[in-house]
């Protein structure tokens, strides 16, 4: 059985990604399930979704812990998510990662001594973000070997019959440029069999508490800051203070109450948790928020 | 314009009650909205959350908030408000609180359990006269679960479940007229675009004892189909089309306040929407844009 497992960002299509391999296995006669994980997805926030592919009829249920192929739309999640990306290498395990770190700073990071693929983005076109959808899922077919280029497209069309023509023949054009592009690594993704999952329960029974120690409680206030929604951004609004009146517009209006007010009146932005939706530049009297490319300026930052 | 302590929009600048760092949507009018509310009322609030997007508030061990917060299932929220209010009221009768400690109970919940699964304790909470806030964000659909519809849905919008045709068939239920026939003590619709008005309407629901209820437009960025950043232009939009009338029920008299002399039509508001995408291409439905523009103008002439 194949066991892949996507990983991306809420809308960089991941679960779409899941959907057009999943519809490729079932045209070449492969049992199938795909399905995204069903949880908290935002938009920006972390995203699995995964297919399982069989000639047999498929048993096995729910998240796949044992992945053949990882893929990884969006590198920072490396960062953020590590454990849950990486999560049960085998020794056969291929990583798929779309980005523009070197091979060994990549190697550094993931650090499971396995087969990586990448692609660099300055290989894809500009506007890749776009076509994570079947960037990633034609290279996993291309690693399994077992789906013509045929059966790829029908499933890109499939999956995309809602959308509009124009954008339907770009999916396939790029589709068909990834898919030619990985013909080496053709087959390097090879089925596991069984996993065993049944085992003795080792039933352990819990002695009933009181709902005041058995009920998860939060005893802190405000502990949300904890998490650094930051890492969400794809643009970044950054204050142009000689344009900016301090007028707090922008203050009032962020929905992540990111942005606070220095000493002097004028709005500070909180990088480590501004989601970088923009409402700030929207609503500026001044045009004193400009919009900037995140990942350019993280680069420029590292 | 407001008697309270909130007189212009910068009083609403600073500091928030309402932390940052959830998993909510990047652009999101529901937390918008919620974030509002937290300044104006303070920090001595308990939320009863019904499920929803704005569940993923507070997800364990992390909390946006600055007081307690309430899980409970969809049809229930009001119930789970009423058992709060009298625990706090025993507590302060035995002594056991000061006055001045009390929690101000507010119920939060989606259009999906305030219009539809959670109607009937709302109603029978404001039968009881239940001392409450009630905030609806309104994001018009089960934002949560991938954006079907429900009964807050606007006619013509596609929804995951209305993807085909003409979009969503049904017409949007009337909770405002369902609440105000009820009799609240204090019944608004408000939205986050319009800061002043909603800082207006909360400042004097705070002043009146029972059930004070809000439907707050939260216009949803991964729903409607539009980019995060035109959160407020569309918010702005659907109150100066006259789409989302802002009006408020007190002493049994609806008053709208804010009348807009030269309304825009609605297509200004539903052209910015993927999720009307379909009335304008590939070739404009006027039928239905007219059928959607003369509800919004029978609307404005029959008040």
């Amino acid at each position: 059985m194949y066991r892949i497992r996507f990983h991306g960002r809420g809308g960089e299509g991941m679960k779409t990604a899941s959907r057009i391999l999943g519809s490729s296995f079932f045209f070449e006669g492969f049992q199938v399930q795909d399905a995204p994980k069903y949880g908290a997805e935002r938009r920006g926030a972390p995203v699995s979704a995964y297919v399982r592919a069989d000639h047999k009829q498929i048993y096995e249920r729910g998240e796949i812990h044992k992945p053949d192929l990882i893929v990884i739309a969006d590198e920072t999640l490396l960062h953020v998510t590590r454990n849950t990306v990486l999560e049960g290498i085998h020794e056969n395990t291929v990583i798929f990662i779309i980005s523009a770190m070197s091979n060994s700073e990549l190697e550094e990071i993931i650090n499971s001594g396995k087969s990586i693929i990448k692609i660099d983005p300055a290989a894809l076109p500009e506007n890749y973000h776009r076509f994570l959808s079947p960037i990633t899922a034609s290279a996993s077919a291309c690693f399994t070997g077992k789906i013509q280029s045929s059966n790829l497209i029908r499933g890109v069309k499939d999956e995309l019959k809602t959308v509009k023509d124009d954008l339907i023949i770009e999916n396939v054009a790029i589709a068909e440029k990834i898919f030619n592009e990985m013909k080496s690594y053709s087959g390097i993704v090879t089925e596991t069999g069984e996993i065993t999952v049944l085992r003795d329960p080792q039933l352990i029974t819990l002695p009933l508490h009181n709902s005041s120690i058995a009920t998860p409680v939060i005893r802190t206030v405000s502990t949300s800051v904890k998490n650094q929604t930051g890492s969400w951004r794809t643009a970044r609004p950054v204050v142009l203070y000689e344009k900016c009146s301090g007028c707090m517009m922008c203050n009032v209006y962020c929905p992540d109450s990111a942005i606070t007010k220095n000493k002097d009146g004028f709005p500070v932005i909180d990088y480590n948790h501004c989601k970088g939706c923009l409402i700030c530049c929207e609503v500026c009297p001044s045009g004193a928020i400009r919009k900037e490319n995140e990942k350019i300026r993280r680069s420029e930052t590292v | 314009m407001s008697e309270g302590l909130i007189k212009n929009i910068k009083d609403l600048a600073g500091e928030h009650n309402l932390a940052s760092g959830t998993s909510i949507c990047a652009g999101c009018g529901a937390l918008e909205t919620v974030k509002l509310f937290c300044d104006i009322l303070g920090k001595n609030t308990v939320f009863v959350n019904a499920a929803g997007c704005m569940t993923l508030l507070a997800i364990y061990p992390f909390t946006p908030f600055s007081g307690s917060w309430l899980y409970t299932a969809m049809a229930s929220a009001s119930a789970g408000a009423q058992g709060i209010r009298d625990a706090l009221d025993i507590l302060i009768k035995k002594g056991r609180l000061s006055a001045a400690e009390d929690l101000k109970v507010i119920v939060l919940t989606g259009d999906g359990s305030a219009y539809g699964m959670g109607l009937s304790a709302t109603s029978a909470a404001i039968d009881r006269c239940l001392d409450f806030y009630y905030l609806c964000y309104n994001n018009e659909g089960y934002g949560n679960t991938g954006h079907q519809d429900s009964a807050a849905t606007p006619y013509g919008a596609r929804t995951a479940t209305s993807s085909s045709g003409a979009g969503f068939i049904g017409r949007k239920k009337d909770l405002f007229s369902i609440w105000a026939a009820h009799k609240p003590a204090y019944l608004a619709t408000v939205i986050a675009a319009e800061p002043m008005d909603f800082a207006r309407k909360v400042e004097t629901a705070m002043k009146i004892k029972g059930p004070k209820m809000f439907i707050s437009l939260a216009p949803c960025p991964t729903g409607w189909h539009y980019e995060p950043h035109q959160t407020v232009s569309i918010g702005k939009l659907a109150v100066q089309t006259g789409i989302w009338p802002l009006k408020e029920y007190k002493d049994g008299k609806v008053t709208h306040t804010k009348v807009i002399k030269e309304k825009l039509p609605v297509e200004e508001y539903l052209k910015l929407q993927g999720r009307f995408e379909h009335l304008f291409t590939p070739e404009k439905n006027l039928v239905l844009i007219n059928e959607i523009q003369s509800s919004v103008d029978q609307y404005w002439i029959d008040i």
